[in-house]
């Protein structure tokens, strides 16, 4: 009985899961398509050149900001 | 203060532990996980260097992640918006990863080591590996230069550091998707290897090409005047395609591309000429990027890291060319020295006066003690003997290797980064060119092509390859840039002598390794070379081996004809032999992986 009880709880366990797995895809595709698209499209109207694709610089150097060493190491972003 | 400094989550997760400004311990997680790169926190990583030092969780003062997660996070998003609609998949897989783990490096650290969230701390990729290289090396000021992937958003960056007052900062940097270590990549899936394990084996092939196709590797890259460069991506895949980096233009001018596994490649000269021209061009780019630190901080001293940097052939132009009067490499260049640089940027950034530290030596691993050797040889059914002390072993090593024998040695701490120094090493004799053959095929079980290097006593080392005279360059006291074999010496050293007359060399520096440097006077002694094959104790596809019973396990599942093991020596096999282990597994990471 308890071996069929346990059993019984590890298939619920992998139906929850894969039901998770599933809802999780499902919320990824509406924010990619119903989040990220208008925002993709707004910003290529808008000439916005998120990775620095476009246009004709003279260098791909990009000046970095140094704080002092101790705040650098605050914050993971 | 005791600092951990910690990388995971990508590829080659590892722990380093620095007490008062000093590393006391560092080791990837592959090491003790059994599995070749392995992304996951480094716990036993991390319970190894605490051990080591004798402290606990709690006595750490600050917990240290290489990188800013979240910096890294608006990239990816940045990049699926730019690549909109194409980027759906890299996105579903991208963003399954970050909010399963990547989003909660916090409290995950938090609940793995019990520490107080206030003492988890972030440095950014590039400072990271700057850390890792200027904090290591001899230098009182230097140019920094970092070359991989891509970390947050940079790809490549130029700093400087000085050490009183403390200073380390980023100038400039190359960013996202402009990226030397991603193009190399893309031309390691097309060549049918593993991307960020098979970059070895891209710049192995390319010695048996020519560069003919350099151009079309060029037509990729618009080149700055000032070193910098970006990348023409109608070429690549690897910024909207989580399962391929390169795109249908690039089989078109190159031909297809080679499925993973087939086929020898040094056989196919396309494939060769492919692997040749990305190499010439990687160096050039390398070259042009550390001329472009020279000209901006002016210092006569470089500190190189980051994968890139662990490109021995284009280490050693960049030693020639570049214009730099002494350059520093942090061995562990990857992702794993992530962890010991941004410990020690920690550990200098917090600390008033932090200890002066210079890495002399990579032993920075765990120890194993004789016990435990002998252990695992009674454990397996091997017959050993007590060597009588280092001479007594090193004499008979070296016999054994002079009379064609594979021995596997495994002496000390274990190294620190890729390379094996003589510390868990399988070693044979340098001169015979069927030996390369052999080793390939009997012990490692991989790619025939391949070359194996040679370990040589430092003091000789000028005499038997195209060195300065004196002290070896510091490179190549860590196996990390490669020196032509001497024409007339090529005949003696035929089995650690590439086709183009290349080897990367290591020149064991006695005080930093001395049993393996007395084991090199011995192998002179008896064979007339003071040097031996020196290869990494693994099969093909593991981690190098950690533990005595590691080395057991891997001596029993491959062709070596002996084993030392700390001081003793077995060249027996197991009365009843059990049957051979399967190899050890291979986190398999998706091939742009890095990139998102």
């Amino acid at each position: 009985m308890r071996a069929i009880l346990a059993d019984a709880r590890r298939r619920l366990l992998a139906g929850a899961v894969r039901v998770a797995a599933a809802l999780g895809a499902v919320l990824l595709a509406v924010v990619y398509w119903l989040v990220l698209g208008p925002v993709a499209l707004t910003l290529r109207v808008l000439g916005v050149d998120l990775l620095g694709v476009r246009g004709k610089p003279s260098t791909a150097w990009t000046p970095v900001e140094n704080p002092d060493p101790k705040p650098r190491l605050e914050g993971a972003g | 203060m005791n600092i951990l400094g910690l990388s995971f989550d990508y590829h080659d997760a590892a722990a380093a532990l620095v007490v008062d400004g000093v590393p006391v311990a560092a080791a990837p997680e592959e090491r003790f996980s059994r599995l070749k790169h392995d992304r996951r926190l480094p716990a036993r990583s991390v319970e190894f260097c605490l051990g080591r030092a004798g402290l606990t969780a709690g006595d750490l003062d600050a917990v240290v992640f290489y990188e800013k997660p979240f910096r890294k996070l608006s990239r990816i998003l940045a990049g699926a918006v730019s690549t909109f609609p194409s980027s759906g998949a890299l996105f579903r897989r991208a963003m399954g990863a970050w909010i399963d783990e990547r989003l909660w490096v916090g409290p995950r650290i938090e609940a793995a080591l019990g520490v107080a969230p206030e003492k988890i701390l972030y440095c950014e990729h590039h400072l990271s590996h700057a850390a890792s290289a200027f904090l290591c090396s001899p230098y009182e000021a230097a140019a920094t230069l970092t070359v991989d992937g891509v970390g947050e958003w940079a790809t490549a960056a130029i700093g400087r550091g000085s050490r009183a007052p403390f200073r380390l900062s980023l100038d400039v940097e190359m960013r996202y998707p402009h990226s030397l270590g991603l193009l190399y990549s893309a031309f390691t899936a097309y060549l049918g290897f593993e991307v960020n394990e098979g970059e070895y084996k891209v710049m192995g092939l390319a010695p048996y090409g020519t560069p003919r196709y350099a151009d079309a590797v060029r037509g990729m890259i618009r080149p700055f005047s000032d070193g910098s460069f970006r990348l023409d991506l109608d070429w690549f895949e690897f910024h909207r395609d989580p399962a391929r980096s390169f795109s249908r233009k690039f089989e078109d001018a190159f031909g297809p591309a080679r499925a993973p596994g087939s086929g020898d490649p040094a056989g196919d000269k396309r494939l060769c000429d492919v692997a040749a021209s990305v190499q010439l061009v990687c160096e050039e780019l390398m070259l042009g990027l550390a001329r472009e630190a020279r000209r901006r901080t002016g210092s006569p001293n470089l500190c190189l890291a980051g994968g890139v940097a662990l490109n021995a052939v284009s280490n050693a132009r960049l030693l020639r060319e570049a214009g730099f009067g002494s350059v520093w490499i942090q061995p562990a260049g990857g992702d794993a020295g992530g962890a010991l640089g941004a410990a020690l940027y920690a550990a200098h950034a917090l600390e008033k006066s932090p200890a002066r530290y210079e890495m002399r030596t990579a032993a920075l691993g765990p120890e194993h003690a004789a016990a435990e050797a002998a252990g695992a040889l009674k454990a397996a059914g091997l017959p050993f003997v007590e060597t009588r002390g280092e001479d007594d072993l090193c004499e008979r090593v070296s016999g054994l290797l002079a009379g064609g024998k594979v021995v596997g040695w495994h002496q000390g701490r274990s190294e620190w980064g890729p390379r094996a120094l003589g510390q868990r090493s399988i070693l044979a004799d340098p001169r015979p060119a069927a030996m390369k053959d052999t080793v390939n095929a009997k012990i490692k079980f991989r790619e025939l092509y391949r070359p194996f290097a040679p370990s040589v006593c430092a003091a000789a080392a000028a005499e038997w390859f195209d060195l300065p005279p004196g002290p070896a360059p510091d490179p190549y006291r860590f196996m990390l840039a490669t020196a032509q074999t001497r024409p007339d010496r090529r005949e003696r050293l035929a089995a650690v002598t590439h086709v183009d007359g290349s080897s990367r060399v290591q020149a064991i520096d006695p005080a930093q390794s001395p049993l393996f440097h007395r084991l090199a006077e011995s192998m002179g002694r008896v064979t007339g070379v003071p040097a031996t094959l020196n290869t990494s104790f693994n099969l093909k596809g593991e981690p190098i081996v950690e533990t005595p019973a590691d080395a057991v396990s891997t001596f029993l599942a491959s062709g070596m004809d002996a084993l030392a093991l700390g001081p003793f020596l077995t060249t027996g096999r197991p009365e009843n032999p059990q049957p051979r282990r399967q190899t050890w597994g291979s986190s398999r990471t998706p091939p742009d992986a890095s990139a998102w």
